[in-house]
C-alpha cells in the first residue's frame, strides 16, 4: 500500500469508527457531527497541505481525504476547508481555529465592499451554522467573515446537509486579502465535487453488487440474471470514467496545467455518470434501497445534492465546448492529447 | 467486489518525439487528403508500406525481426494518432495489432523470422480466422477441423465475416484439433496461420451495409498445408486465443472510430457555433478525454505484462458506446446531410460514420459479452 493508499485508509476506518448511527440519524437533521471532526483534525486530516511541504503532493493527500470522506458518506465540509484554507494561505492569512467553509464563487456570487465594511447575501453555504469562517469574495477581493456576525437563515440541500444563507449588513470581515481568479476557484470547487462524486458513485456500485450477490429470487442470487449483470456492467463503466476524470483533474491541478479544463470535464463526467450509477443502485436494490434505514439513501441523495454545486453538468459541459470551439488554431485532437 | 484500477499519468513528455514524428509523417502522406471515419477498416497497402518503412509498424518488437523495440506506449501513440486523423491503416491493422504479437510469443523462430519483417515492412497482412457461420459470439463452438496428414495438416470448415481475407496473406485460424473425446470443447483447439493462396481455399465476399466489401465467408475444402502451419502447441489454442483477443480489446480504435467526424464537425461548427453545437461538443469531448486516460492507463499496464482484463472489458464498453454516440448525436442534432460521395469531408465522414457504427459495438466481443466479462470480474457470475 502507497501512502495515499494509507492515508485513505485511515481516513475511511477514523471516519467509520467515530460516525456512529446515531450521528448518522442526527446529521440527517442538521446535528453536527463533531465527533467525527474532532478524530479527524487530531489526526492532521483536515488540512491536506499540513501533512506535506511539496504543493503537487497536497492535492493528491487532498483527494485520497475526499475519496474516503464520500465513500463514508461523512457530513463534514472537507472539500470546502481544504479549498478555503488554501485560497487563505495563498493570501498569507491562517485560517481560523474550528470549521471553515467557503462559498462555491459561482459567476455573480460576489458581496459589496464598502472600505473595510461587507454586506450582501451568500447562499447555501456549507455548514454556515457551524463555521467560524467562511471564504467568498466582496469587490473582487478574497475575504473572510464569521458567519455569526451575520444573520444566518437555515437550509440543507437533498442529503438533509447543512446549506444555510447569511446576511451580512456592514460587518466587519476577519481577514480582507487581494483579488482572486474566480473561475478558477469555481473549477477547483467542481474537481474536488467530482472527486467525490466518484468516490459515492463507487460506493454505490460496491453495495449494489454485494446486494445482488446475497439477495435471492427465483431460487437464486438476482446477480445471476443477465438484466441485472448488464446493468451493473454498465454501471461499472460510469464509476471508471468517473474516477479517472476526476484524478485527470486532480493532477491538472497539482501540475497546475490546463485546470480549468479538466476540471469542468471532471464535474461533467462525474455529475453525469454519478446519476446514472445511483439510477441503477437504486433499481436493483428494489424497495429496500428506498429506505431510510437503509445505507444506500446515505449516497444516492449526497450524489444528486452534489450534482448541482459548483456547477451543474449542464454548465461545465457548455464550458467545455466554448473552450474547444474558441481554440479556432487548434485541432479538437490536439485538445484533447494536449489539453490548454 | 473488484475496483478496476487505471494508473493515470497526466503527461508523457517521452512520447513526445514519436508525436510529432507521426504526425509529421501524416501530414506529408498522399492518403491523408481523404481522411476516413472507421479507417482501420480502410485498405490501402501502398499507406501500409510507406508507414512500415517509417518504422510505424512492429513498433514494440525486436529489432532482428524487423520491430523498432520501442515501448508500447510509443506504439500507443501512433496508433491513436492514426485513428484520429482517419488513416486508411486495415492492411497492416490485425498483423501489427495481433497477429504479429501471437507469432512473437508463440511462434517459432523460424516463423518469426520469415513473417514478422515483411509485416513490419507493411507488406504482409493477415485476417482474423475466428468466427464460424455457427460460432459468433460462443467461440468455443467453432467446427473448422484441421487433421494430421503425413507431415502436414488437412483442412476442412468454413470461416466467416473475416475482414480482408481477399486482400491478406495468411489467416491465422482457430481449428479443432483434438481426435479423442474432449472433457470440455475448449480442449482439442489449435490454432492454424494457413496461407489465403493455398489450393482448396476458396472466397465468397460479403458486402456490408455501407456497400463495401470488408467481410469474407472463407471455405477450406481439403486444403493441405505444412507442418510448419501450426502456431504454438497443439490444443492450446483455447488459452492463445484469449491471449489473442486481449489485444483487441482496450486500443485506441475501441473509442476512435468516429473522432474524424467530431473533428470535422468542430471544424465547421467554428465560424458560428449555436449553443447546441457548443453543448454537443463538450458533453463528447468530456467523454472521449476521461476514456482516453482510462486505455492508456491500460496500454502501460499491458506493456507492464500485466492482464488488466476488468479494465480491458470496461474500455471497450465504454468506448464503443462513444463512438457510437458521435454520429448517433449528431444526427439527433444538425441538419448536415449524411452523403458518401459527397466531397464535402464533414457530409462524408458523417455517412461512413453513421453506416458503419452499427459494427462498433460487435466487433472484437460484442456488447453483452463484454458485460458479461465485467460482470464476472465484479464477481457477479
Amino acid at each position: 500500500m502507497n501512502d495515499l493508499a494509507l492515508i485513505e485508509e485511515t481516513a475511511r476506518r477514523t471516519i467509520v469508527d467515530a460516525l456512529t448511527p446515531e450521528l448518522v440519524e442526527a446529521a440527517t437533521r442538521g446535528v453536527w457531527p463533531a465527533a467525527v471532526w474532532k478524530r479527524l483534525e487530531g489526526q492532521g486530516m483536515i488540512q491536506p497541505a499540513a501533512l506535506t511541504g511539496d504543493p503537487g503532493e497536497a492535492f493528491a493527500i487532498e483527494a485520497a481525504l475526499l475519496r474516503a470522506a464520500a465513500s463514508t458518506a461523512a457530513p463534514i465540509p472537507l472539500a470546502e476547508m481544504a479549498i478555503g484554507g488554501s485560497l487563505l494561505a495563498a493570501q498569507g492569512f491562517e485560517p481560523p481555529a474550528g470549521v471553515l467553509t467557503l462559498v462555491a464563487f459561482a459567476p455573480g456570487e460576489e458581496l459589496t465592499r464598502h472600505g473595510e465594511r461587507v454586506s450582501g447575501i451568500l447562499e447555501r453555504v456549507p455548514w454556515a451554522r457551524d463555521a467560524s469562517g467562511v471564504v467568498a469574495i466582496a469587490g473582487g477581493d478574497l475575504v473572510l467573515l464569521d458567519p455569526k456576525s451575520g444573520e444566518i437563515v437555515a437550509g440543507s440541500n437533498l442529503a438533509g446537509e447543512p446549506r444555510d444563507t447569511v446576511h451580512f449588513k456592514a460587518v466587519q470581515p476577519l481577514a480582507v486579502g487581494g483579488p482572486v481568479a474566480r473561475e478558477q476557484i469555481f473549477a477547483r470547487g467542481a474537481a474536488a465535487r467530482a472527486v467525490q462524486l466518484a468516490a459515492a458513485a463507487t460506493r454505490v456500485l460496491e453495495i449494489t453488487v454485494e446486494y445482488a450477490t446475497q439477495r435471492q429470487q427465483f431460487g437464486r442470487p438476482i446477480g445471476n440474471f443477465q438484466a441485472i449483470q448488464h446493468q451493473l456492467a454498465a454501471a461499472a463503466g460510469e464509476v471508471a470514467s468517473a474516477r479517472v476524470a476526476a484524478q485527470q483533474a486532480y493532477q491538472a491541478l497539482a501540475t497546475d496545467e490546463g485546470a480549468l479544463f479538466a476540471s469542468a470535464i471532471a464535474k461533467t463526467r462525474a455529475g453525469d455518470a454519478a446519476g446514472a450509477v445511483a439510477r441503477v443502485g437504486h433499481q436493483v436494490h428494489g424497495a429496500i434501497g428506498y429506505t431510510m434505514e437503509y445505507q444506500l439513501q446515505r449516497f444516492t441523495r449526497r450524489i444528486q445534492a452534489w450534482r448541482g454545486e459548483f456547477g451543474t453538468s449542464g454548465f461545465w459541459t457548455r464550458r467545455v465546448g466554448e473552450m474547444v470551439l474558441a481554440a479556432t488554431n487548434r485541432s479538437a485532437w490536439s485538445i484533447v492529447t494536449s489539453g490548454f | 467486489m473488484k475496483t478496476p484500477q487505471f494508473d493515470v499519468s497526466s503527461s508523457y513528455p517521452e512520447l513526445e518525439p514519436v508525436r510529432t514524428a507521426i504526425r509529421e509523417f501524416l501530414a506529408a502522406d498522399p492518403a491523408m487528403k481523404t481522411p476516413h471515419a472507421d479507417s482501420w477498416s480502410h485498405f490501402d497497402a501502398a499507406f501500409s508500406r510507406r508507414l512500415g518503412a517509417a518504422g510505424f509498424i512492429g513498433m514494440t518488437w525486436p529489432k532482428r525481426y524487423g520491430g523498432g523495440e520501442r515501448s508500447s506506449l510509443e506504439r500507443y501513440v501512433v496508433v491513436e494518432e492514426l485513428c484520429a486523423a482517419g488513416a486508411p491503416s486495415a492492411a497492416h491493422w490485425i498483423a501489427d495489432r495481433q497477429t504479429g504479437p501471437q507469432i512473437l510469443r508463440f511462434g517459432t523462430e523460424e516463423q518469426r523470422e520469415r513473417l514478422l519483417p515483411a509485416i513490419a515492412r507493411g507488406e504482409c497482412y493477415c485476417a482474423i480466422g475466428m468466427s464460424e457461420p455457427e460460432s459468433g459470439s460462443d467461440l468455443a463452438s467453432v467446427r473448422t477441423r484441421a487433421t494430421r496428414d503425413g507431415d502436414g495438416w488437412v483442412i476442412n470448415g468454413r470461416k466467416i465475416w473475416t475482414s480482408y481475407a481477399h486482400q491478406s496473406h495468411y489467416l491465422l485460424a482457430l481449428c479443432r484439433t483434438g481426435t479423442g473425446p474432449e472433457a470440455t470443447r475448449q480442449q482439442g483447439l489449435s490454432q492454424m496461420l494457413i496461407p489465403l493462396d493455398t489450393p482448396g481455399i476458396s472466397l465468397r465476399p460479403i458486402v456490408n451495409m455501407a456497400g463495401k466489401h470488408d467481410f469474407n465467408e472463407v471455405l477450406f475444402e481439403d486444403v493441405h498445408v505444412s507442418a510448419d502451419s501450426i502456431l504454438g502447441q497443439e490444443g492450446a489454442g483455447w488459452s492463445q486465443v484469449i491471449s489473442e483477443l486481449a489485444f483487441e480489446r482496450s486500443g485506441p480504435e475501441r473509442f476512435l472510430s468516429s473522432f474524424v467526424l467530431l473533428e470535422a464537425f468542430v471544424a465547421s461548427a467554428r465560424r458560428t457555433p449555436s449553443p447546441e453545437q457548443t453543448t454537443l461538443i463538450g458533453s463528447l469531448i468530456a467523454r472521449l478525454v476521461p476514456l482516453r486516460g482510462m486505455s492508456m492507463a491500460v496500454a502501460a499496464q499491458l506493456g507492464r505484462g500485466e492482464s488488466p482484463n476488468f479494465e480491458a472489458a470496461l474500455v471497450k464498453e465504454t468506448g464503443s458506446m462513444f463512438e457510437q454516440d458521435i454520429g448517433e448525436r449528431l444526427l439527433g442534432e444538425i441538419a448536415e446531410q449524411a452523403d458518401p460521395g459527397s466531397t464535402r469531408h464533414l457530409n462524408r465522414l458523417f455517412a461512413e460514420t453513421v453506416l458503419s457504427a452499427p459494427s462498433y459495438s460487435l466487433r472484437g466481443g460484442t456488447r453483452e459479452i463484454l458485460r458479461g466479462i465485467i460482470a464476472r470480474e465484479m464477481g457477479l457470475r
